[in-house]
């Protein structure tokens, strides 16, 4: 079995320490704002309003002092398939758009339009990952289990439990690289002991049974772990329906606030462009 | 029931731990089974059913949302095939999630007063169909695909898939409430790797 290694896969939660103003954000903001850009991009229906949204993000990037060339760097192994997925979309998925066909062969058509969602397909990914990128190399974890508590106390006066369900998020990225290096011992530990992985040759109940002696120690160790953490936990007088206090606080600056407005405004900028369809005006334009 | 009787240190902790391995699941393509025609079966959803059928329906109901999200980010960032261009979609990738542990659980309680082992193979077909019919049920109803299609994906992954959760989930609570029962005699340390 070659994936062996499986932490070289891992690059979630990965956090870069750097002295800038968007590390000096309030979690809270960092989050809410990341939220609210990821939502706009998503919806986002313009080729121009996303180059906007590129850009601002990148600048973002820039202003957090972290190398371009890591951050765009993500993209690489994805590449293939966003390939493949835009040229799908350029090939078989018909647009009626109207536009002018450029090239045409049985059912399948080159038209405008396709250049223009195949470039906006490609632009949204980039965003998309250059902010989540960005999210995680400036947000450490007990912020983010900060930012989540806060942003879900409203949520206490109906009885919501919000700190326990932050608490319960923390604990599931804490354990990610922990189990993942207990994957990876288990699989090569079972190799060891003559194992075979080989799931393609078998027939299926032969991949399914291929399988158990992995994920059933990874179960068992984890709920083993669990057990493990609850002792320390308890020992440690842990209560989960009492509030508590962090040692951290991050108040609200007027450096939030400033990031809050760009955001806001940038967002507008995007929403504004995609309503207008100010990019089909000028493709269109450049084409004649 | 108030929050404070449903979050206990124990449900806190293995939600989050069930949660981490449903996404190591998905990061190392463990939790992916080759099958016909280039489609995978997927035991991602496996965490969820173990989670509700240990610890009830709220800890599968949180499980199964920690599972969604994470194939939202993970259909954003690295799609492994045209498939996940829909699963960045909530309604597709998180909300039929949710659903998975609370019905588990339902058939996990039903069944369990007559036969615990043959409940959680029960829980475990009964969670693995609920996600398969209700995504693609999404799939349809959002109009991504005819329903002729989703038929037979039904038929070609969905059994199967069923399959596999039963088996492994059985597995799963089988070995671990064996050792429960003989827990004092194990040393820890030395079985668990719980020392680094």
């Amino acid at each position: 079995m070659n994936d062996a290694s499986f932490l070289k896969h891992i690059t979630l939660g990965q956090y870069i320490h750097r002295e800038s103003p968007i590390h000096g954000l309030s979690p809270v903001t960092k989050l809410l704002t990341a939220f609210v850009f990821i939502g706009t991009v998503i919806a986002a229906g313009s080729v121009s309003g996303l180059v906007i949204a590129l850009l601002f993000i990148l600048t973002a990037v820039k202003t957090a002092k972290i190398s371009l060339g890591y951050t765009l760097k993500g993209i690489i192994p994805v590449l293939p398939f966003l390939v493949l997925i835009v040229g799908i979309q350029i090939f078989f998925i018909p647009k009626h758009d109207g536009g002018t066909v450029w090239w045409q062969w049985r059912s399948v058509v080159l038209s405008g339009g396709d250049i223009l969602i195949a470039g906006q397909t490609m632009i949204r990914f980039t965003v998309l990952l250059s902010c989540l990128s960005l999210l995680s190399y400036t947000l450490k974890t007990r912020e983010l289990h900060y930012a989540v508590a806060a942003l879900l106390s409203p949520l206490e006066k109906i009885g919501f439990p919000s700190q326990s369900v932050s608490l319960i998020f923390l604990i599931s990225l804490r354990f990610v690289p922990v189990m993942a290096m207990e994957a990876d011992r288990i699989v090569k530990a079972q190799s060891s002991r003559g194992a075979a992985f080989d799931r393609r040759r078998r027939h299926f109940l032969g991949r399914i049974t291929s399988l158990i002696p992995i994920l059933v120690p990874l179960f068992i160790s984890a709920l083993r772990r669990t057990e493990i953490l609850v002792t320390a936990m308890e020992t440690r007088c842990f209560d989960p329906g009492r509030r508590r206090s962090s040692r951290r606080r991050f108040p609200v600056r007027r450096s939030d606030w400033i990031a809050a407005a760009v955001t806001l405004a940038i967002t507008a900028v995007i929403i504004t462009a995609g309503i207008t369809r100010c990019d089909q005006i000028i493709f269109y334009q450049l084409l004649k | 029931m108030n929050a404070k009787e449903i979050f206990t240190t124990r449900r806190i902790v293995i939600t989050g731990a069930m949660g981490s391995i449903s996404i190591i699941l998905g990061i190392t393509h463990l939790g992916f089974i080759p099958w016909f025609a280039g489609a995978a079966l997927t035991v991602m959803h496996v965490p969820v059913i173990i989670g509700a059928v240990l610890e009830g329906p709220v800890v599968g109901l949180i499980i199964g949302f920690i599972f969604g999200i994470f194939s939202l980010i993970q259909a954003a960032v690295a799609p492994t095939g045209p498939a996940d261009v829909w699963f960045v979609n909530p309604l597709v990738s998180v909300f039929p999630r949710l659903l998975i542990g609370p019905g588990a659980w339902l058939v996990y309680n039903a069944v369990s007063k007559w036969n615990r082992y043959v409940a959680v193979a029960a829980a475990g077909i009964a969670g693995s169909l609920i996600n398969t019919l209700v995504v693609l049920g999404m799939l349809g109803i959002l109009g991504f695909l005819p329903w002729a299609i989703i038929g037979s994906i039904i038929v070609a992954n969905g059994f199967a898939e069923a399959g596999a959760a039963a088996v492994l989930s059985t597995a799963v609570v089988a070995a671990w409430l064996g050792i429960e029962r003989k827990k004092r005699k194990i040393d820890f340390d030395e079985n668990a790797g719980g020392r680094e």
